[in-house]
């Protein structure tokens, strides 16, 4: 019998697309996932004098998966590398900021984001699923009073085989945990918010040609990318719903401080900025007797000014991603 | 049965084997080991009783 907790995943970075990589490969220590091959079938219309529907035929192939973690310090950067392509590193002894903006160009004429190996090591189950010439396509960061910050980063491909496990191994440290965060909205500190969200979707779909395969022959953009931002706010006064109103586009900074500490004086950080942060709904309603609390949404918007949507900052003891 | 490697990757935590750093020699099941020496994360070291070894060159006592 095999068990969840004792599956492995991994993740490793393509050199190019269509050749798996079996090395170098980043282990994840997830909650769960969901990386399976589809198969659709194509049933022959055809009538041949029988009620019953008519031949199947082996139609597209496809791997599609959700990936849930905490975040962990350096799994967070392999994640982030996957969504935005390579960071932009600042070395000071054995500290290192690893600095990721979103693409501005596609990988290569087949993949839009770097191509990824996925390992699954199923525990005792027998053979281990590879998928590769993955992409990810869409990643969500969330952090809430009382728990960890948590991932989620959804991956589409399409091609797979069936090899030994490998040997997994797992970072040292320790993920980061929600009272050492703190939110600040053009450049002041607000205590009010309770919990975060945000997801940046680089919408991402399969193109399959006629190549003589199932599987895609690449993995592209079908739209353009959105950054979406939200969360719960305590409504103690009006002053967000101010900026509401306004329309404001301001900038949001959520900043984290892991438990890691590094190298005197420097801890483990993460840094989230969206250049310019703009409210879509902020509905201050009483919905009940407790005390008020609105949930918000609103939206990242491109700033000309900083050239990104969005960028993330991790420090932490991983020379290079 | 189990080999000792030098463990080449940066930190890392082992399932039910430990947490190894770069530059430890570790002893790991055979199987484990052998898919780490293959993923270039580890490397087996020569056992001591087979280390070839050169005989000291004699050398001539002279005058304190």
């Amino acid at each position: 019998m095999s068990y969840g907790m004792k599956t492995n995943v991994g993740i490793s970075f393509q050199n190019s697309y269509g050749t798996a990589l079996t090395n170098s490969i980043y282990w994840v220590p997830f909650l769960s996932e969901g990386f399976a091959v589809s198969k659709e079938p194509i049933v022959s219309e055809g009538m041949t004098g029988v009620f019953d529907e008519g031949a199947t035929y082996e139609g597209i192939n496809a791997v599609e998966g959700t990936l849930e973690v905490e975040a962990h310090p350096i799994v967070l950067g392999a994640m982030l590398k996957a969504l935005m392509g390579s960071p932009s590193t600042v070395t000071s002894g054995a500290y290192y900021t690893h600095t990721f903006k979103p693409r501005t160009a596609d990988f290569d004429d087949y993949s839009a984001q770097i191509p990824v190996t996925i390992s699954k090591a199923l525990g005792d189950a027998g053979s281990a699923h590879r998928f590769y010439d993955m992409n990810a396509s869409k990643m969500s960061l969330s952090v809430a009073n009382g728990e960890l910050l948590e991932a989620s980063m959804d991956f589409m491909g399409g091609k797979y085989l069936q090899i030994v496990a490998p040997a997994a191994s797992y970072p040292a440290g320790k993920s980061f945990t929600w009272d050492v965060a703190s939110v600040s909205l053009a450049g002041a500190a607000n205590a009010d918010i309770s919990d975060f969200n945000m997801e940046l979707d680089e919408s991402l779909e399969n193109k399959y040609t006629l190549n003589a395969a199932k599987t895609p022959s690449r993995t592209k953009r079908s739209g353009r990318r959105t950054l979406a931002v939200g969360g719960t706010l305590i409504f103690d006064n009006q002053t967000e719903y101010q900026q509401f109103l306004s329309q404001s586009e301001r900038n949001l900074t959520v900043h984290m401080v892991g438990q890691t500490n590094v190298q005197s004086g420097y801890n483990e950080l993460l840094t989230i900025t969206v250049p310019l942060f703009r409210y879509v709904e902020f509905k201050p309603v009483a919905g009940g007797a407790e005390k008020l609390e609105v949930g918000f949404s609103g939206k990242g918007i491109y700033s000309t000014t900083s050239a990104t949507i969005l960028q993330i900052t991790l420090a932490n003891t991983q020379a290079a991603y | 049965m189990t080999k000792q490697v030098e463990w080449l990757s940066p930190e890392r935590v082992i399932p039910s084997c430990g947490v190894a750093t770069t530059g430890q020699l570790i002893s790991l099941p055979d199987d484990l080991a052998d898919k780490f020496i293959a993923q270039g994360e580890a490397r087996l070291l020569p056992l001591a009783h087979t280390a070839t070894t050169r005989p000291k060159a004699e050398t001539k006592g002279g005058d304190v």
